[in-house]
């Protein structure tokens, strides 16, 4: 009976110290019953134990307070787990407190001690609940801002379906413009006024005739104007886009104004906006801009003048009015320009280029000539050939292999000598495109000076290169 | 009098309602098709007296319903070019794939409709 009664008491005393709150919380001292104190005193190591006298006269069993000192070393695997680590981690989170501001460290500290006191398994679970509850709390959140979503996009598409029939009516008449205001301006909030105005943009870029200036008429009247207006001197650059955007497709008087306000805006964004809108905003001199441009012109701005030529078959200028600019952008893209209108009258300024301090603009001059065919440019790249870059002397090579002929076959054989892979090739293609005399030299070149060129002719034989 | 039916190409919503409600006002009976598809299978299920098509639509473009009304269907069905595209090679290639008209956007509702107009007087 003692026996079986002292092994309940081990079991209900291993179980309490499952109970890494009541090691940790009592870590100093444990009351053990006497009748396993034997028994557990050699399994657990435990230390100086002393009998406590129990108030209670008729207690039969009484207890001893048992000290368990910290830097005691554990033997065994229950011991280390249960008893040394949790009392390390609390004591380490405890110290962890002095990182927080004095309010705050008291009650990580209170947080600390009482979750301590909960067994450990209730620590997990709840954290395996909050996990969950975090993780419903998700979905719930994406479940609701997805209804939200769909319902705000729903009510988008029939407010703008609403603009957009409106707006037919008066362009074929069925209603005036009367009664069109007067439906349109039911919708007064600032985003059905913004979705207002990209409808007329729509039907702006879609439509021409009378129907776009009755449209134009109750964009003034309804004094969406001044909403676009506002929007250029908005804190954010797309609102200031979006402004610009909206007076240059309203065609407003106002479009130019901003246009040149903005055209050396700091913001890139801004600025190429502004570039690309001044050819629409000013049909009669689409290219004026050029000439105020102080910063960098964008290749996309570029690439957007030179559609809006194409597609609109816009009367093409003469490049040279802008050849000179202080801006090496512009020049540039006069550079470009030219080569691509085949401008033939403005050859004697893509010469004068070819000695410009600007490398990209000598290389563009460069490619220029050759493509034009400037035969009076050969003189000077020939001059400047030493003197210029890698990229620049390729480029010569290869111009020369457009406008070359015979008596440039001594200069182009000097170049074969170079310690440059890509300008050996570039100059043996040039000699090979010269006809016969061309490669005539090469070969002397190849039995001669010993310059194994027969790969590079091989290379530039085959026809997939 | 019969009325004319007309079938409409194109993938921009707010042109297609929009010219679709000009020429149902002016009388003819018209026909969708929001891509070139569907528009190559109402032409194979119907028949039509005048085809309006954009050229760059999603599946099948204008050029290769105007180049399969013409070669496969071997229609003389009118046809009338409705697109943003105005470099001179385009305009040029649908005139020789077999278009009859061709109108750039930004187009006039009122210049389209003599257009159509004249289209079908043509035909007839």
């Amino acid at each position: 009976m003692m026996r079986l009664k002292s092994l309940v008491f081990c079991i209900a005393f291993t179980f309490s110290l499952l109970n890494s709150g009541d090691i940790s919380a009592q870590i100093d001292t444990v009351l053990i019953p006497a009748a396993i104190h034997d028994t557990i005193q050699d399994t657990l190591g435990i230390g100086k134990s002393t009998k406590v006298k129990s108030d209670m006269q008729k207690v039969e069993n009484p207890f001893y307070r048992v000290e368990i000192k910290e830097e005691r070393t554990y033997d065994n695997v229950f011991s280390r787990i249960f008893l040394s680590n949790a009392q390390n981690v609390k004591s380490e989170l405890i110290g962890l407190s002095r990182f927080f501001p004095k309010p705050l460290s008291g009650l990580f500290q209170n947080i600390v001690e009482k979750s301590f006191r909960f067994p450990i398994v209730f620590v997990f679970l709840a954290l395996i609940l909050a996990l969950a509850g975090n993780v419903l709390l998700v979905i719930a959140i994406l479940f609701i801002t997805n209804m939200v979503m769909n319902f705000r996009a729903k009510r988008y598409r029939v407010v703008r379906d609403f603009f957009e029939k409106t707006l037919t009516d008066l362009m074929l008449q069925v209603t005036d413009k009367k009664e069109t205001m007067r439906l349109l301006t039911k919708y007064d909030r600032k985003r059905h006024v913004n979705m207002l105005i990209d409808v007329m943009m729509d039907f702006q870029k879609s439509f021409r005739g009378d129907s776009d200036r009755q449209i134009m008429e109750i964009y003034e009247r309804m004094n969406l104007s001044k909403i676009s207006y506002n929007k250029t001197y908005s804190m954010s650059f797309y609102e200031q886009v979006k402004g610009l955007r909206e007076l240059t497709n309203m065609n407003h008087h106002q479009a130019t104004e901003m246009i040149m306000a903005k055209l050396n805006d700091q913001i890139d964004i801004v600025r190429t906006e502004a570039q690309i809108c001044y050819p629409y905003a000013n049909p009669e001199s689409p290219f004026e801009f050029l000439s105020f441009l102080e910063r960098p012109f964008s290749r996309w701005a570029q690439l957007n003048i030179y559609y809006l030529i194409k597609i609109h078959e816009m009367p093409v200028p003469s490049f040279d009015k802008w050849i000179n600019s202080p801006n090496p952008n512009v020049v540039n893209f006069c550079i470009l320009m030219i080569d691509l209108f085949q401008q033939q009258e403005n050859s004697q300024h893509i010469i004068n280029l070819l000695t410009d301090s600007n490398e990209t603009t000598r290389n563009m001059a460069i490619s220029t000539c050759g493509d034009l065919h400037l035969f009076d440019s050969k003189y000077v790249m020939k001059n400047n050939f030493q003197s210029e870059t890698h990229r620049n002397q390729i480029e010569i090579i290869k111009a020369f292999n457009l406008i070359g002929d015979e008596t440039d076959i001594s200069f182009i054989a000097t170049t074969i000598e170079s310690e440059s892979i890509a300008l050996r090739l570039e100059a043996i293609r040039t000699l090979y495109n010269m006809g016969e005399g061309g490669r005539e030299r090469l070969t002397s070149l190849n039995l001669f000076m010993n310059l194994a060129l027969s790969p590079y002719i091989s290379h530039i034989q085959d026809i997939r290169n | 009098m019969t009325t004319n039916k007309i079938l409409i190409a194109e993938d921009n919503k707010l042109i297609l309602e929009t010219v679709v409600f000009k020429l149902q006002k002016e009388g003819y009976e018209v026909v969708k098709a929001v891509n070139g598809k569907e528009c190559m299978e109402k032409l194979e299920g119907g028949s039509y007296d005048l085809l309006i098509t954009d050229l760059f639509m999603p599946y099948i473009s204008g050029h290769e319903i105007i180049s399969s009304v013409r070669s496969e269907m071997k229609s003389d069905l009118p046809i009338l070019v409705l697109s943003a595209a105005g470099a001179e090679e385009t305009v040029l290639k649908a005139f020789e794939l077999g278009a009859d008209d061709y109108m750039i956007k930004p187009f006039s509702l009122g210049e389209l409709s003599i257009r159509v107009r004249k289209l079908l007087a043509s035909r007839k």
